[in-house]
């Protein structure tokens, strides 16, 4: 295997995790917001729907997708507009398998930060005349801020290793799915032993480097 | 307590598996590593061998040939391994009992497509004209190195490799047209047969390269006493029968 | 003109309190659960479980959310964020509300912020954080102010100096407060009226000076913590005053007390104990006890003087300094001085 091809699988992986992880970014943070504050019948069952592609084998996840994604369902079908093509088996069903899989590790992350927030100093920030934006932005979200990041990096690495969900939608086409782990495996089913061991390499220095920088950002924050 | 009523029903998880398990006439099953696109053929024709040798049980497991390989290379309990080509049986011969290893069966490349294509091609050539993408086994997989063998023959390989969607074996190709996720995809005649919704749009003509040619042989030192005999069965007058009826072809001169 | 008329049931208690003052400083007291605390929140709007009519200043405000109250509160643990210096903390509050923000100086100034403004707000001391969260509830300009125990966690010395900010506050910058407490003689020192708060009801409102010492406070006083506590029985009654006396004989002069029943234990503070090296003339105090000094014990840069008089034991509290100037020594004779008014009626 070429260098090229390397830095070519090593890319995509990073390119797919990356945009799925600014995917959920958003969302993430406003449902762990939402499980945390608020009180409503059913929250449980809420959350544990939203919890489980962690808990699932990313396999029935990835069939899960296999049916919502298909060109004859809504979603599939809007997406395949959206496209210009089918979604099944493109870069962006790669993104969405690893979006969906590693969207409950942002959302507990952000939950837990939220919930250590006291609501004592939002109440004070009321009283002293502040927006509900406001309060949000300068009080609730700063001090939220290290858990969520946490969240944030749990969910890139996740992101980043994903392969059963990936392999059913997205399949293993070189150049435009062929994720890292995806590219292991296939190595590994046509006996190029070799080459499988040097992804699996890459893999484990893009590990150490993902936490690697999460420490130094949350070193930052450290008071 | 919650934990009290949890004990009740925990342990009928652990018992009840084992509990459903029916008597073994054998200890040991007959253990077969076997191609992928033997499934139908071989799921039909066990129960003549086992007929045939009162107490034996044929299991087997329908991966690649090229999964399959690696996994008897790393030491898997099989005691036959039904192969799509050569080239994986050579791949572990030191495995294998060489007095038990011959050729079987043989086959012919095939494309299918989806059932609602607009303009169905009648040739894979008349592919680079077309749109969709095309699902075929990994290049590893007999399937897929069979299929890509024959397009680099026919210049079409360089064209069409940007399209080709890369599966695990080739039912996993044909699950793909079948479910409509992608239009066409290279499989074998034989799995063109028991298709239910993907269309057979065009056969490789008898004798065209590449011969498609299946090998079988016994793992040595295999557990089960039939091993030998099993693989043997494979070349017999009984088998061969059944392979006609699903389309194979007997291995051929 | 201020009012409220409240109604609250939750947890086994129910809260149904209601009370109107004119006065710019005015103080709830009460012991703790006595429901003050709650009623504090409810009229800075953060209490929806608590029914009923808030005014303040002529306003109503109980139909409006907490931002709009423009109330400023200073809760009892200051609640400064924690994430934000101490300047950031004060301009969060000046450009809280939409409009021309407003300065942070006058408050920095009257309460000595200077040297913490660049400090984080999670590095500040217990007294510290106090003014600072005075400061930042004033610094968005509200019309009026809730303190919940404002002086709590401020060590003595420097509620000497903080005590004065507070009073002039309404005065000086026109915001008239209303300050929770369970300290008698921080209502008695901050406040022209007092609402006095028991198991969820007003039971007694008016100046503290008339409420102090009454029967509805019976109860409230052993939050005096005195450190002189006596059995007495009641000896004499004469106009403004009253004589009792301990079981060990020794008599003492107390001031009357307004509709009150005998007391049965009085209570006085170390601090209102004054000592003599020579029997004192001329002095008003009607209270002039001889003694022998047994001990001192330095505490905080006071003095602790154990004193053994008429039979019983004082504890008197006075300045390192005056101490020393006294040449006090243990083993040598003293004289306590206790004015007939610092004699309260303890339950």
């Amino acid at each position: 295997m070429s260098a090229a091809d390397l830095a070519g699988i090593t890319l995509l992986t990073l390119r797919v995790g990356l945009v799925a992880t600014l995917l959920i970014l958003v969302p993430g943070v406003a449902t762990g917001w939402v499980l945390a504050r608020a009180r409503f019948p059913g929250l449980s069952l809420v959350r544990a729907t939203i919890l489980l592609p962690m808990v699932l084998p990313p396999v029935a996840v990835g069939l899960f997708l296999l049916e919502l994604l298909a060109r004859s369902f809504p979603v599939g079908a809007a997406l395949q507009r959206l496209l210009g093509e089918p979604v099944l088996l493109t870069w962006w069903a790669a993104v969405i398998a690893s979006a969906v899989m590693s969207f409950p590790l942002l959302v507990l992350g952000a939950e837990q930060g939220f919930a250590a927030v006291p609501r004592r100093l939002e109440q004070v920030a009321a009283t002293l005349g502040a927006s509900r934006a406001r309060i949000f932005l300068r009080v609730t979200l700063p001090l939220a801020a290290r858990a969520i990041l946490y969240g944030l990096v749990f969910a890139f690495a996740r992101g980043l290793g994903e392969f059963g969900a990936t392999t059913l939608v997205a399949g293993r086409i070189p150049g435009k799915t062929e994720t890292l782990a995806l590219a292991i495996y296939g190595r590994i089913e046509e006996f190029r032993d070799r080459d499988a061991a040097l992804l699996s390499l890459i893999s484990v220095l893009l590990a150490f480097s993902i936490t690697a920088l999460a420490e130094t950002c949350l070193r930052g924050r450290r008071r | 307590m919650r934990l009290n009523r949890c004990w009740p029903l925990l342990l009928g998880l652990v018992v009840a598996p084992g509990a459903c398990r029916r008597e073994e006439p054998h200890a040991a099953p007959l253990s077969v590593a076997t191609a992928a696109s033997l499934r139908e053929l071989v799921e039909r024709a066990a129960p003549l061998f086992e007929r045939a040798h009162p107490g034996t049980r044929v299991q087997p497991s329908f991966e690649a040939s090229s999964t399959l390989a690696r996994q008897i290379a790393a030491g898997a309990a099989f005691d036959a391994f039904l192969s799509a080509d050569a080239e994986n049986v050579e791949r572990v011969r030191d495995r294998l009992d060489a007095a038990t290893v011959a050729p079987f069966l043989s086959n012919r490349l095939a494309l299918v497509g989806r059932p609602n294509l607009p303009a169905p091609p009648a040739d894979p050539a008349a592919l680079r004209a077309l749109p969709g993408k095309i699902a075929v086994a990994g290049p590893a997989v007999p399937a897929g190195k069979y299929a890509r063998a024959w397009m680099r023959a026919r210049g079409l390989l360089s064209d069409l490799e940007p399209r080709l969607v890369n599966t695990d074996h080739v039912r996993a190709a044909l699950a793909l047209v079948e479910s409509d996720t992608v239009d066409f995809a290279f499989v074998y005649a034989t799995d063109a047969r028991v298709a239910k919704r993907a269309r057979l749009l065009w056969t490789a003509p008898p004798g065209e390269d590449p011969s498609i040619v299946y090998v079988a042989g016994a793992v040595r030192g295999a557990r089960h006493p039939q091993a030998a005999a099993f693989v043997r069965w494979l070349t017999g007058p009984e088998f061969q029968a059944e392979a006609r009826a699903l389309g194979f072809s007997p291995p051929g001169p | 003109m201020n009012a409220f008329d409240l109604r609250a049931r939750y947890g086994g208690f129910s809260l149904e309190a209601a009370a109107s003052w004119d006065a710019p400083a005015a103080a709830l007291f009460g012991a703790s659960g006595s429901g003050k605390t709650t009623i504090l929140e409810a009229l800075a709007g953060l209490r929806p479980e608590v029914a009923g009519a808030v005014q303040l200043r002529g306003r109503r405000l109980d139909d409006r959310p907490a931002r709009e109250r423009r109330v400023g509160w200073v809760p009892q643990d200051a609640s400064l964020f924690p994430h934000l210096t101490v300047r950031q903390n004060l301009e969060f509050a000046a450009t809280a509300r939409p409009g021309a923000p407003r300065g942070i100086d006058d408050a920095t100034e009257a309460l000595e912020l200077g040297p913490l403004l660049d400090r984080r707000a999670s590095a500040l001391s217990g007294g510290e954080r106090q003014r600072a969260a005075l400061a930042r509830a004033l610094a968005s300009r509200p019309d009026f102010l809730l303190l919940d125990e404002p002086l709590a966690s401020i060590d003595r010395p420097l509620r000497v100096r903080v005590l004065p900010f507070l009073q002039a506050i309404p005065a000086c910058l026109g915001i008239p407060f209303l300050l929770v407490s369970h300290d008698p003689l921080e209502v008695q020192a901050l406040a022209t009226h007092a609402i006095v708060l028991e198991r969820g009801r007003v039971v007694a409102s008016g100046s503290p000076r008339s409420l102090f010492p009454s029967a509805a406070l019976f109860g409230s006083l052993d939050a005096l913590q005195a450190e002189n506590v006596f059995e007495v029985a009641v000896v004499d009654t004469h106009p403004g005053g009253l004589r009792v006396r301990t079981p060990a004989g020794l008599e003492l002069e107390m001031a009357a007390l307004a509709g009150f029943p005998a007391p049965r234990r009085v209570a006085v503070r170390a601090e209102e104990v004054l000592l003599a090296t020579r029997p004192p003339e001329g002095l008003s105090a009607q209270n002039v006890l001889a003694g022998v000094l047994e001990a001192l014990e330095p505490h905080e840069g006071q003095v602790l003087a154990r004193v053994r008089s008429g039979g019983e034991r004082w504890t008197a509290r006075v300045t390192a300094r005056a101490a020393e100037r006294l040449g006090l020594a243990p083993g040598g004779p003293v004289y306590l001085v206790i004015k007939a008014h610092a004699i309260l009626p303890a339950a």
